[in-house]
């Protein structure tokens, strides 16, 4: 039997090599005639011959990544994130396809009986999973088929874009991504050998603040094993459910596609009621808050350095952007005053160059300077709060109407009514007394 | 009777069909160049710091001397309602007659951190409006928001009746508490303060993960299965591509709009009780008297139906229309269904009023 299976590999890899060879052959030529979208292209199954069926069927997967690396390279760099998607998918599709079909060749279909035999060592696999992390292992979700470890893979592609400008790589910091769980394996060694460092320069103080983030980091250890655990349960269910829905099925699903679709339908409802629960609510909170919380404390650690070094911070940053800010404000806010006053002077243009003489002209621009509006209609401002309001260059109801609530605390300072021009609403008033005049 | 049956062969068929569908596929995707995006013709109008405002081209008259304003979100591109020659929403809506405006938001940076809601809503739309007004030498002009885009354009409209004639929410969010709003669950047990104050701007990247994560199954792997089906036809994957493209280009949220928006918006829901405050203005929804065109997707997963619903029992007008499009948050503006539905009739609603 086993000399039987050694001369069927041994032919069979011969014949693979050949039809590989003109395959991928074909291909070469294909792709050096700079291909156009009429030419045609090779075949995969005119280059195989059909007794090679078997051996294809056992390495999917293997074909499969053998196109993935050879047109990677040469796509086009728009398609290259869409093509990473579709292949990474279509992998795991085709693995999932591979477990079915090297199970059901054994028996010569795929039926109930190895439907739930796959669906029970998924639900054992998870299981283990769930143990393994309540008992504080370190260890990655097992893949779902079809969809590998996806969910999971979220959370740390969210890590990868949370922490990537943290800078926490490096000699100073540990690796933060083997520090998942602070508690066990590397992620532990690396915090002691952290904790060991010599406290050169900063004493005591850095030490404390070093103890502090590595409470944080168990903190987050913490919030990520919950999570994971929920996950496993997740798992579970998922499994559970599938069972329960094929056992209510009416026509059994004869295609590998359909039972894909049918899991993909399965695994979303199962999901969708749980990211519902005020579980994952709460689990989802703590591990979003404890991650912030320790990227909050490795930036001081970092911040830290920098200023010894007399490096900008993030900090100091901050307080940049934030003053620019402040100066767009103002800016927008003269702007507008400066608009406004335009438009006075277009209007006050107009109604002189209604007069006939140049000089009533002239005396009327030159008006636009002293122009007072009656400041008094607006309620709130008596005849003393508008002389008030006149020496601090307020003239116009345009002026008012255009302030920013920036210049609205200015002049409260200023005419010494502090919160009194909020509250009677000037700003408000006199836009919509304008309204009415317009 | 077994659930499943199958034969090994009937896998090793299907997935040759797989492979050279994929295959076939490839050859296409080898073909495509750039996508290109954002196809009807526009001039740039207005601009400050990185916004932009648009004004696009019509090839018929412009019916409507009223100009329309669409606000989109701050949450991925506009150009989702401009996305190509058969599926646009500008191209629709300029057909239908109307004079088409848009503000694109650009991409906030590091210096952008202290943009708050407003300067969003009470400074940059409403110097658009103003632009406007003073263009077309008008008090009032339509406005259009989109999703969050319109949940400002809501807000604007409340803080400034006097300025909008007419106001058309697509897929916005009024009542953020529905029992059916996932992204809500998920925020109210997060920080938000803390985030902001550890991150700055919030990574669009964040975002697109969270969104997707609405429906992974489908969102991150049926999907890509189902477009092998379709992968031999260039102009299907072209158009795929573009959706991709779109999907996954996300603006990092400026921090400071970003924490009001979640906290008062998403935690609070203090739309609906009438306790928002933007910059020095009370919004209160009351205020809002004009008349409303509300348009909501039944299968919206990202803003429920009756998150958008909740505007008509909170406003001040006696004019409210509904309209309710079977399909989804971006089906509503990219689907064959949308294009023969959504302009002409925002366009109808428009002209009579």
């Amino acid at each position: 039997m086993a000399s039987a299976n050694t001369d069927w590999f041994g032919q069979g890899r011969q014949a693979w090599e050949k039809a590989q060879q003109s395959y991928w052959q074909n291909w070469m030529r294909w792709m050096q005639s700079n291909p156009t979208a009429d030419s045609p292209f090779p075949s995969f199954a005119a280059n195989v011959a059909p007794d090679m069926e078997q051996f294809w069927s056992e390495s999917f997967v293997d074909a499969f990544d053998r196109w993935r690396q050879m047109f990677f390279p040469k796509a086009p760099e728009s398609a290259k994130d869409f093509m990473e998607r579709a292949t990474g998918m279509g992998r795991s599709y085709l693995q999932m396809a591979e477990a079915f079909y090297r199970a059901g060749s054994g028996k010569g279909s795929i039926d109930e009986e190895l439907i739930n035999s796959w669906l029970g060592a998924m639900q054992a696999s998870f299981k283990q999973w769930k143990q393994q992390l309540e008992s504080g292992f370190d260890v990655e979700m097992p893949g779902i088929p079809g969809f590998e470890s996806m969910v999971m893979k979220f959370w740390q592609s969210t890590i990868d874009t949370m922490m990537s400008g943290a800078a926490l790589q490096g000699r100073e910091f540990p690796d933060f991504s083997a520090m998942m769980f602070p508690g066990a394996g590397p992620g532990r060694q690396q915090l002691d050998k952290m904790l060991g460092m010599p406290a050169l320069g900063y004493g005591r103080e850095k030490q404390e603040k070093i103890r502090q983030f590595s409470e944080l980091l168990a903190q987050y250890g913490d919030a990520l094993k919950a999570y994971r655990i929920a996950f496993a349960r997740l798992g579970m269910r998922s499994f559970k459910e599938m069972k329960k829905r094929l056992d209510e099925l009416e026509q059994p699903i004869d295609s590998m596609r359909g039972l894909y679709d049918f899991w993909v339908e399965v695994n979303e409802d199962v999901y969708g009621k749980f990211a519902m629960s005020d579980e994952y609510q709460v689990i989802y909170g703590d591990l979003v808050n404890s991650l912030m919380a320790v990227r909050q404390a490795s930036r001081e650690l970092m911040e830290d350095m920098y200023e010894a070094m007399h490096l900008p911070t993030q900090t100091d940053v901050d307080a940049l952007s934030s003053k620019l800010q402040q100066a767009r404000r103002e800016n927008r806010e003269l702007r507008k005053q400066f608009a406004a006053l335009n438009r006075r002077v277009d209007i006050l243009e107009k109604e002189a160059d209604k007069k006939p003489s140049k000089t009533t002209r002239k005396t009327a621009s030159r008006k636009v300077v002293t122009q007072k509006d009656d400041l008094t209609q607006i309620k709130g401002i008596g005849s003393k709060m508008q002389e008030r309001l006149y020496e601090h260059g307020i003239t116009a109801m345009e002026q008012l109407a255009a302030m920013s609530r920036q210049s609205v605390e200015e002049l409260e300072k200023a005419i010494n009514a502090t919160g009194r021009i909020t509250r009677e609403q000037w700003v408000r008033q006199a836009r919509s007394m304008l309204d009415d005049e317009n | 009777m077994s659930p499943v049956n199958m034969k090994p062969q009937d896998i090793l068929n299907e997935v040759r069909q797989f492979n050279e569908k994929f295959a076939k596929g490839i050859h296409s995707l080898m073909q495509t160049g750039e996508i290109s995006s954002g196809v009807t013709p526009r001039e740039a109008i207005y601009r400050d710091d990185k916004l932009v405002l648009y004004r696009y081209q019509s090839k018929k008259k412009v019916t409507n001397k009223t100009p329309l304003l669409i606000v989109y979100a701050l949450v991925n591109r506009p150009y989702m309602a401009d996305l190509q020659e058969d599926r646009s929403l500008i191209r629709g809506l300029l057909d239908a007659g109307q004079d088409v405006y848009l503000i694109d938001w650009g991409y906030p940076d590091a210096g952008d951190r202290y943009l708050g809601l407003d300067d969003y809503i009470n400074g940059y739309i409403d110097d658009c409006v103003s632009v406007l007004r003073e263009l077309y030498k008008i008090e009032q002009i339509n406005l259009l928001g989109i999703c969050q885009g319109g949940t400002f354009s809501v807000c604007y409209s409340a803080m400034h009746p006097d300025r909008v004639r007419n106001l058309i929410t697509m897929v916005t969010p009024v009542d953020f508490h529905t029992r059916d709003n996932m992204l809500s669950h998920w925020v109210q047990n997060v920080d938000v303060d803390l985030l902001v104050d550890t991150c700055g701007n919030i990574p669009g990247d964040m975002l697109n993960w969270m969104f997707l994560n609405l429906k992974p199954y489908a969102l991150m792997g049926q999907k890509y299965l189902s477009v092998v089906d379709v992968m031999d036809d260039p102009d299907a994957l072209e158009g795929f591509m573009r959706m991709e493209k779109w999907i996954f280009d996300s603006p990092d949220q400026a921090g400071e709009a970003y924490r009001q928006f979640i906290k008062d918006f998403f935690q609070g829901n203090k739309l609906m009780s009438d306790d928002v405050v933007i910059g020095n203005m009370e919004v209160k929804l009351k205020d809002i008297r004009m008349p409303i065109l509300n348009i909501y997707a039944e299968q919206d997963h990202l803003v429920p139906p009756d998150a958008s619903r909740a505007l008509k029992k909170k406003v001040g007008s006696k004019d409210y229309t509904e309209l309710s499009f079977p399909g989804g948050h971006i089906g509503i503006y990219v689907s064959g269904r949308a294009q023969k539905i959504i302009p002409s009739a925002i366009g109808e609603w428009l002209d009579g009023r």
